[in-house]
């Protein structure tokens, strides 16, 4: 590897190590000076400038996020039907590094096999690393990466979330996150569409929104009642 | 002749001074250090045996956590000896972006090492803010492209999590046209000024061959005259490509160390410039196509071996040496971390100065608990 | 001079220091004590390795040799490896030279008497790492000044990294927590 030709190694000026007194301060104080009236005067506002108010007022004013901004995850519904994306296939619970998933899969009354809907979702906010794993490794993107970061609270279970509060319309996080739903999205909703017919009464239903949206017939059509 | 007695004083583990949770026992005689012992392990949380039982990329958004301010270089080296040991390609467009974001993360750490390191001088908070301003900008750019500020998980075996978002480029081109007046004024701010003079010249000297033989590396190093950069030294990712300078100190001292600090933001701000100049014309895609769904980079089996990979991370040489069984954990993980090796050499650099010398020399060392402890 | 691939450092070993390098022995993969990872197929020999492996005992010499010899001054990185079914530790030392290239060393000791003389005499950069390692998993380095716990408590029992060591359970925390 020729790495010779790509720059040197030169030694660091040290400068006049010392000065007349006052000298260094004086030049010093200049740039805070300067730094201090423009703290009265301009707005910084934009990535070029160095000098300015760059306090924000928080929480009078907000600075935006940005779209992959992530925090905790929720999981998604979809508004029409009411019904959950997630499967419980699991892949997220395995993925989790501080292991903060937790869920059961629902079974079909009838038959006792398992059907591709989750019966119980639990995630431990508190233990939560905000890495987005599970979001990521989600085959049907039924597991998202909210926004919210103001969920400090002094009520320390508050913070182990349950499915009825982890869920979300997909209206909800479209706004969040419009391009990163837009590319998944035809593919998310052609899952959903074949899971829910294998979904029997009210399983797979977003609890909230149970009473509001129809809920499929108690047995679902028996070729369709195989296992994920 | 007064007679005196050596006292042991405790300085830590919860001092603002100690960058951490880290403690010092100095034996001091009146005001002259002659003894220092540096103790840790507070945050020790044994980050080596959670990574054998975690799957490859299950560590990933771990190694964000040993250096704090680094996440995106610590990322790098871990990707690196994975790919090395599993022998991954990368594409170009993934490697110019890898070392877009090890650079910015050196632009912010520079800044906010110098910063800390004055108010360890004294100089509460104004030096430090100037740095935090340019911080939080580059802090910003990470948010937009990884999701997080801090703990940004960006980087992926064989590649990056996504590609830039197209409103990142502009933003970081305002940044870059602000940078040079941001260095420039934090040198006429801080280089020339008596107190830092006073505080950091001929202070806390590691000789070149000291500094060798405790296997110093990064800035710490490089201030004591050895031009030792992995960026050139190994030339991993696309390093030979670009133009850059080592800049090297002549005495070793803590003022040597602020001046190769500064010298080094300017450095990688020409990386910056060429690294976006040629991000249009790069091929292949932001991650490798045999690598790009989540399935593959979950069910990775390196197979087993091992490897030993490193990158120039802001703080010194962080490596990763990987053991790998054939399973989808490694039978072994260690991280080599530069803030816990350079601080070996605190004792010796402190004999001899008053105490309040060590908290400038400590200062310069730039470490994070994190890191250190693992 | 051009950094030195694996084969250049053995050849100028057994050139140079006759007698350092050891043989390696094949093992005996008849009965894993340890039941086998999820995943792993048959019992992988984790011992065959491409790298200079040297006696415990040479390590200073050999470290010297690299560093006099040939200017691999910094001795970057040492860190042990438990093999617990082979009842070896291994260390490993990787040296570097300041204009590129890396050399890794490698050495074995027994698990139940993990012993080899310390280099923290000649590179005061070996002080902690060799801490770290002795506290991780209990090497002992003669001639180490200091060799206490680095990151535990001066009274823990046990050595964490250790592969048999309880990964479960707390005996500094009662059943209750
Ligand atoms: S959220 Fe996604 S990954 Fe997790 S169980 Fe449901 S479908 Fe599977
Ligand atoms: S964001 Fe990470 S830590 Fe949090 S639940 Fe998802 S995988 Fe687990």
């Amino acid at each position: 590897m020729s790495t010779e030709n790509r720059g040197k190694t030169y030694t660091v000026e040290r400068g006049a190590t010392k000065l007349r007194a006052g000298q260094g301060l004086g030049t010093g104080l200049g740039v805070v000076i300067k730094h201090f009236a423009d703290a009265f005067t301009k707005k910084l506002d934009s990535p070029e400038k160095t000098s300015g108010v760059f306090t924000v007022q928080y929480p009078e004013e907000r600075l935006p996020l940005a779209e992959a901004y992530r925090n905790f995850p929720i999981l998604l519904y979809d508004d029409a039907s009411g019904q959950e994306l997630c499967t419980s296939c699991f892949q997220c619970q395995r993925i989790c590094p501080p292991q903060v998933i937790h869920m059961a899969q629902a079974k079909d009354p009838a038959t006792g096999k398992a059907i591709p809907a989750v019966s119980a979702f639990v995630i431990e906010y508190d233990a939560c690393m905000s890495c987005g794993l599970c979001a990521e490794v989600c085959p049907f993107d039924a597991i998202k990466m909210d926004q919210e970061f103001e969920l400090s609270t002094d009520y320390h279970s508050g913070l182990t979330v349950d499915k009825t509060d982890l869920n979300r319309p997909i209206s909800f996080y479209e706004k969040l996150a419009p391009t990163f739903w837009g590319e998944v999205k035809d593919g998310a909703l052609k899952k959903l569409q074949a899971n829910i017919k294998r979904r029997p009464g009210e399983l797979g239903i977003a609890p909230q929104m149970l009473g509001k949206v129809p809920t499929n017939p108690e047995t679902a059509p028996l070729e369709l009642r195989t296992t994920t | 002749m007064l007679k005196t007695q050596e006292l042991q004083l405790n300085i830590g583990p919860q001092h603002p001074s100690t960058h951490g949770v880290f403690r010092l026992i100095a034996t001091i005689d009146g005001e002259t250090v002659i003894d220092l012992k540096p103790v840790f392990g507070y945050l020790h949380r044994n980050h080596e045996q959670i990574a054998e039982v975690s799957t490859y990329i299950q560590i990933m958004p771990f190694t964000d956590r040993l250096d704090y301010f680094n996440s995106m270089a610590n990322n790098f080296g871990y990707a690196l000896a994975v790919e090395k040991l599993a022998g991954i390609e990368v594409p170009q467009r993934a490697n110019y972006i890898r070392v877009l974001m090890a650079e910015l993360t050196r632009i912010l750490n520079h800044a906010a090492a110098i910063g800390f390191m004055l108010n360890d001088m004294g100089a509460w908070q104004t030096p430090l803010a100037f740095g935090m301003r340019e911080r939080e900008k580059i802090l910003d750019l990470f948010e937009m492209a990884s999701g997080a500020r801090m703990m940004c998980n960006y980087f992926r075996f064989g590649g990056i999590w996504r590609d830039l978002p197209p409103e990142f480029l502009p933003q970081l081109q305002g940044l870059m046209q602000g940078l040079p007046t941001f260095f420039d004024e934090f040198e006429r701010l801080l280089k020339q000024n008596e107190i830092l003079l006073g505080r950091s010249v001929d202070v806390g000297i590691l000789p070149k061959e000291v500094a060798a033989s405790y296997s110093v590396t990064g800035p710490m190093l490089r201030a004591s005259g050895i031009a030792y950069d992995l960026r050139r030294a190994d030339g991993y990712s696309v390093y030979p490509e670009l133009d850059f300078d080592i800049p090297v100190g002549a005495v070793g001292d803590v003022y040597d160390r602020f001046l190769v600090r500064l010298a080094e933001m300017r450095e990688s701000y020409r990386i910056l410039q060429q690294v976006i100049e040629r991000l249009p014309e790069t091929t292949g895609g932001h991650i490798n196509p045999a690598m790009a769904s989540m399935n593959k980079q979950k069910s990775l089996r390196p197979p087993p071996g091992d490897a030993y990979g490193r990158v120039e991370s802001p703080k010194g040489e962080l490596g990763f040496y990987l053991v790998s069984d054939g399973s989808d954990t490694p039978y072994r993980y260690k991280v080599r971390a530069p803030s816990f090796i350079n601080l070996t050499p605190l004792g010796d650099m402190c004999r001899g100065h008053t105490v309040a010398d060590v908290v400038v020399i400590l200062g310069s060392i730039d470490i994070v608990m994190g890191e250190v402890d693992r | 001079m051009a950094s030195w691939s694996t084969d250049d450092l053995k050849a100028a070993l057994a050139r140079d220091l006759p007698g350092v390098l050891a043989a390696y022995l094949p093992p005996q993969l008849s009965a894993p004590a340890e039941p086998r990872k999820k995943g792993a197929q048959a019992p992988v020999d984790l011992l065959s390795t491409q790298d200079a492996l040297i006696h415990p005992h040479c390590i200073a010499d050999v470290a010297r040799y690299l560093r006099d010899t040939h200017s691999y001054t910094l001795l970057t990185n040492l860190t042990a490896v438990d093999y617990l079914r082979d009842n070896v530790i291994e260390l490993v030392y990787h040296f570097a030279r300041v204009d590129g290239g890396v050399l890794t060393v490698k050495t074995r000791v027994p698990r139940e008497a993990p012993t080899l003389p310390s280099l923290a005499p000649t590179w005061p950069g070996a002080d902690f790492q060799e801490r770290e390692a002795y506290d991780l998993y209990g090497v002992i380095f003669q001639g180490h000044q200091n060799l206490r716990r680095i990151y535990m408590w001066d009274e823990f029992e046990g050595f964490p990294m250790r592969k048999d060591f309880p990964k479960q359970g707390d005996k500094y925390i009662g059943e209750g927590e």
